[in-house]
């Protein structure tokens, strides 16, 4: 069943006429051509797919995108304002926290849903917030130098 | 200036990245584009009888239907050609291709697929790789390999039909070198198939022209290898076809196959409109490719004063149901055994197998890292069956320059020693900082070092394009790959730091055949190196032509002059000097420049690496490019009442020439060692008895999260005081060595923690309970040690 909605993402609307079932990952990467946001597994296992709903970060992947009618949705396009990077972005260029860069906007996304909840997050905590957020690259390391450089910065 | 070599500038694609605007072909859609969908076998190794797919046909939406015999390729391969794009008579591994869909939506294909009706005949498959290897197998995978097509010809093994090929390095006499030993260690060592698990699954989108002219989009890691390897399958002329690669979401060996490129382009060129097809991540366990699960027999014979007397080294690779990458692994993981310590008398074989199993092919050091597992934890028994201390054994036979290594190579810029002895310090500082406080109850503590090398392979060449544009902005263009470990910024680094421009005044252009130059791909750690040697001499061609141009400008010596920061300079007379504007001159209607004679300043080179020719014992001078080497110490923590390993910390020294990008040495590093603490602890593909993979998925297919990682300051990274006397500004490469020193220090903590050996990877928390409980039903204190194997001199292998 074909359904038309409108989702409200990064503050501007957007009218879609979409299957019942269509998940909200495939809806923004598909037909709102917002590719961002990245599918790595499409089972809730990597995290590339992070948003944030109604400022809480979600699984793009498990959520249908009808129940995200209503409701204010950000995306990794939705963080750097007027050509300026968000502060958490600045962050993981700084530290060297890139290389492939496919995971890094779902772990941009975990760390301001992490950041928002808890603005000094111990290591400990930074560890138990991005652990939903799988990297193959980089080792972690310099993400979580990148998650405490953040922390300062938006201080 | 202030140099740029040495400087942790940030990644040139750093923003890009963290915008989510970095273009990757996974994400890409074109207009009309088709969405394929591969049909895969259900058994593991038979004839196909029918494929009937009218039903799926029939569906709205649905535009093409190809078997593996309408593909209509040729076999391709590495250099032996035994792979079809699309399985077409005989399936040869469960999840083998054998045929394709092309429909509107990936949905409608997902549902067409399902009506697509399969007859087969089954025949009892191989699984195990010595029942393959042996000479009455109980299936030949291959019939007729020995009439394949190969580029390179295949060292076959007569008498055993599934070897697709073989190598052998070989120096000294074993018998006189086990006879001259005290002690003879010898153990069999196994590795697990594991899976690259790159986040951005394999993919392709192909478009082919109304004259012909194809077009690929796609996400791989050896750029002019796919091409080659898919005009070959198709017979496509090279100029007619371009493969394009854009950001690429994670290589590691694992996106050097051509069947995503294949299978778009047969639909496109079926259906006149643009193909795509992304692999789901269950197919990226088993379409893509894996590494070789291993089984390693090595004998050593050791000398009471520590010295290594003899090696002898018999690889298995199970290569899985085709060769693809895994024909050079074969030989390459031979470079392991002799890139670190010294051996008089030594010998490695190494055989590629065939089995029933999705294929095995280059995975992040090409067969090297299974073999030094096999050899570092070797070490460390050798070291204990001579009561010697493990660091001390292997410092006592690491190879300084001016040795010979076991394959006769003269060694040189190998700073192995020093890595050794920074991690030994470093481990010191560890231990301090663990030990200040109590072992939380029911833990034990081990700590545990490896040392560890890659070498890159040569002969082997890249080659580059320089231009300089009449803004004075400077453009490299190469066809090397960017799979995230940051060749594009350290050649933007080298070609700022030879025309003395900031970083934002020079570019790199890469992943286009139509407009880069030949490469041969960012494997074997080759890419800094290669790349940046082509980049550096291009760069000299470049500044060669502007200084030509200005010597009649400014009626100067071509030799005095200097190209710095968009000007050229009288190096007789720093105040005389010209914009490099001053070079072009004004076109008619007054819009722009141009040069009015010679053409643009556009800079051309190869770089060629070449090797000393081998005898037939493959010993030489000179076997390759460069050995990265390097030294890690491992501390782990084990739950006595779970099994459960911690990693507590990690020390790690590495020798990679000069750093261009030291933060990108750093990440590398700690990546590397991140991965082979899931090759370690944690990840197997799992079969069942009919050839399935049961875990091809993130939820039982566990790999390492932030959660497996030491705390920052129990982790140490320190790259190594070294230059390499042919590299770009002293530069090696890295990717690869950075796995090779992890699992064995993982496993001779785990002994010095609770004294039990494991020999087969990985080493899972069940294993580690099962021998806990072993030594406690044995009333075997969990600190007492094993006895090491000491045998008389016996023969192993075949
Ligand atoms: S794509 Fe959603 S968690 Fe992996
Ligand atoms: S940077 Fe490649 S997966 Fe994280």
């Amino acid at each position: 069943m074909k359904r038309d909605i409108t989702l409200k993402i990064n503050g501007q609307s957007y009218e879609v006429r979409i299957e019942e079932d269509a998940l909200l990952m495939d809806v923004l990467r598909k037909n709102l051509y917002l590719p961002g946001t990245k599918k790595g597994c499409g089972e809730g296992e990597c995290g590339a797919c992070t948003v944030l709903v109604d400022g809480v970060s979600e699984l793009s992947c498990l959520m249908y995108a009808v129940m995200a009618e209503g409701k204010e949705i950000t995306t990794i396009e939705g963080l750097s304002k007027g050509g300026k990077l968000d502060p958490i972005q600045e962050a993981f260029v700084e530290a060297s926290a890139v290389q492939c860069g496919y995971c890094i906007p779902g772990m941009i996304m975990s760390t301001k849903n992490l950041l928002d909840k808890n603005p000094h997050p111990t290591e400990a905590e930074i560890l138990d917030g991005m652990s939903g957020n799988i990297c193959r690259c980089t080792g972690y390391k310099k993400i979580v130098d990148a998650v405490k450089l953040a922390a300062e910065k938006r201080a | 200036m202030p140099s740029m070599i040495g400087k942790g500038v940030p990644r040139v694609d750093a923003v890009a990245k963290v915008t989510g605007t970095a273009q990757y072909v996974y994400d890409m859609q074109f207009p009309g584009m088709l969405w394929a969908r591969v049909l895969r076998s259900t058994i593991a190794f038979g004839e196909i009888v029918s494929i009937d797919a009218s039903e799926a046909l029939a569906m709205p939406g649905v535009r093409a239907f190809l078997t593996g015999k309408e593909i209509g390729d040729d076999l391709h391969g590495t250099s032996l050609c035994d792979e079809p794009i699309l399985a077409r008579d005989i399936v040869r591994f469960y999840g083998e291709g054998i045929g394709v869909i092309a429909a509107d939506t990936e949905e409608i294909a997902n549902e067409a697929l399902k009506k697509v009706k399969v007859v087969y005949r089954e025949m009892k498959p191989v699984f195990d790789v010595e029942e393959a290897f042996s000479e009455n197998p109980p299936a030949i995978l291959h019939p007729d390999l020995r009439t394949y097509k190969t580029s390179r010809p295949p060292k076959f093994i007569e008498n055993r039909p599934n070897v697709y090929h073989s190598h052998r390095i070989q120096s000294g006499d074993l018998e006189q070198g086990y006879t001259d030993s005290d002690v003879i260690v010898e153990h069999e060592w196994r590795t697990a198939k594991i899976q690259h698990v790159q986040m951005e699954p394999h993919c392709a989108i192909a478009e082919v022209e109304a004259n012909g002219d194809v077009t690929v989009h796609a996400s791989i890691n050896t750029l002019y290898a796919c091409k080659n390897i898919f005009c070959r399958a198709f017979n496509l002329p090279k100029s007619k076809v371009r493969v394009r690669t854009y950001a690429v979401g994670g290589g590691f060996g694992g996106k050097q196959n051509i069947t995503t490129m294949g299978v778009t382009y047969a639909l496109a060129k079926a259906t006149g409109r643009p193909v795509k097809y992304n692999l789901t991540r269950e197919e990226v366990f088993i379409g893509a490719c894996t590494r070789h699960p291993t089984v390693i027999r090595v004998k050593d014979g050791v000398k009471k004063n520590g010295t290594l007397m003899a090696r002898d080294i018999e690889v298995l690779l199970d290569g899985g149901g085709y060769s693809e990458f895994g024909f050079l692994v074969v030989m390459n993981c031979c470079y392991a055994a002799i890139g670190t310590y010294k051996i008089p008398n030594f010998r490695i074989r190494s055989y590629g197998i065939y089995t029933n199993a999705p294929i095995c092919g280059a995975y992040r050091g090409f067969g090297n890292v299974q073999v030094q597992w096999a050899t570092e934890c070797q070490n460390d028994l050798c070291a204990e069956a001579i009561h010697m201390d493990p660091m001390e054994f292997r410092l006592k036979n690491v190879l300084i320059d001016g040795d010979r290594n076991p394959g006769r190579e003269i060694v040189f810029n190998n700073e192995a020693k020093q890595c050794m002895e920074w991690v030994e310090k470093g481990m010191e500082t560890l231990k301090e900082k663990l030990e200040r406080k109590p072992l939380p109850p029911n833990k034990v503590r081990g700590y545990g070092v490896s040392g560890g090398n890659k070498y890159s392979m040569a002969p082997t060449s890249s080659m580059a394009y320089v231009k300089m544009y009449e803004d004075g902005v400077v453009e490299g263009r190469i066809g090397g790959d960017e799979p995230g470990q940051g060749l594009f910024t350290v050649c933007a680094q080298m070609l700022a730091e030879i025309f003395e421009l900031p970083m934002s005044e020079v570019r790199i252009i890469g992943g286009d055949t139509q407009i880069c130059p030949y490469d041969e791909g960012s494997i074997s750690s080759r890419a800094t190196y290669n790349n940046g040697n082509a980049i550096r001499l291009a760069a000299e061609d470049c500044i060669r032509q502007i200084r030509e141009k200005a010597a009649i400008k400014m009626n100067v010596p071509a030799e005095k002059l200097k190209v710095a920061n968009k000007r050229v300079y009288n190096t007789d007379n720093v105040l005389e000097s010209i914009d490099v504007r001053d070079l072009y001159d004004l076109n008619i209607m007054a819009t722009g420049l141009y040069v009015k004679e010679g053409g643009e300043f556009c800079g051309k080179a190869t770089w060629f690496q070449g090797t000393c020719k081998p005898n037939e014992n493959y010993n030489s001078d000179r076997l390759c490019s460069f050995y990265t080497q390097g030294a890690q110490g491992i501390a782990v923590l084990i739950d006595k009442e779970t099994g459960k390993v911690d990693i507590e910390g990690i020390v790690s020294s590495y020798d990679t020439g000069n750093p261009i990008n030291p933060p990108l040495v750093e990440v590398q590093i700690e990546g590397g060692a991140m991965m082979a603490i899931g090759s370690a602890l944690m990840e197997a593909m799992i079969m069942d008895e009919k050839g399935q993979t049961i875990n091809a998925n993130l939820t039982n297919y566990i790999i390492p999260t932030f959660k497996d990682m030491p705390l920052e300051s129990h982790h140490m990274t320190n790259i190594a005081k070294s230059y390499h006397p042919n590299g770009p500004f002293g530069a090696k490469g890295l990717g690869e060595g950075t796995m090779s020193c992890t699992a064995p220090a993982i496993a001779n903590a785990i002994y010095d923690a609770i004294g039990v050996r494991f020999y087969d990877l990985p080493i899972t928390a069940e294993q580690i309970m099962a021998e806990l409980n072993k030594k406690a039903a044995e009333g075997d204190p969990a600190k007492a040690k094993e006895t090491v194997e000491v045998r008389e001199p016996a023969t192993i292998g075949v």
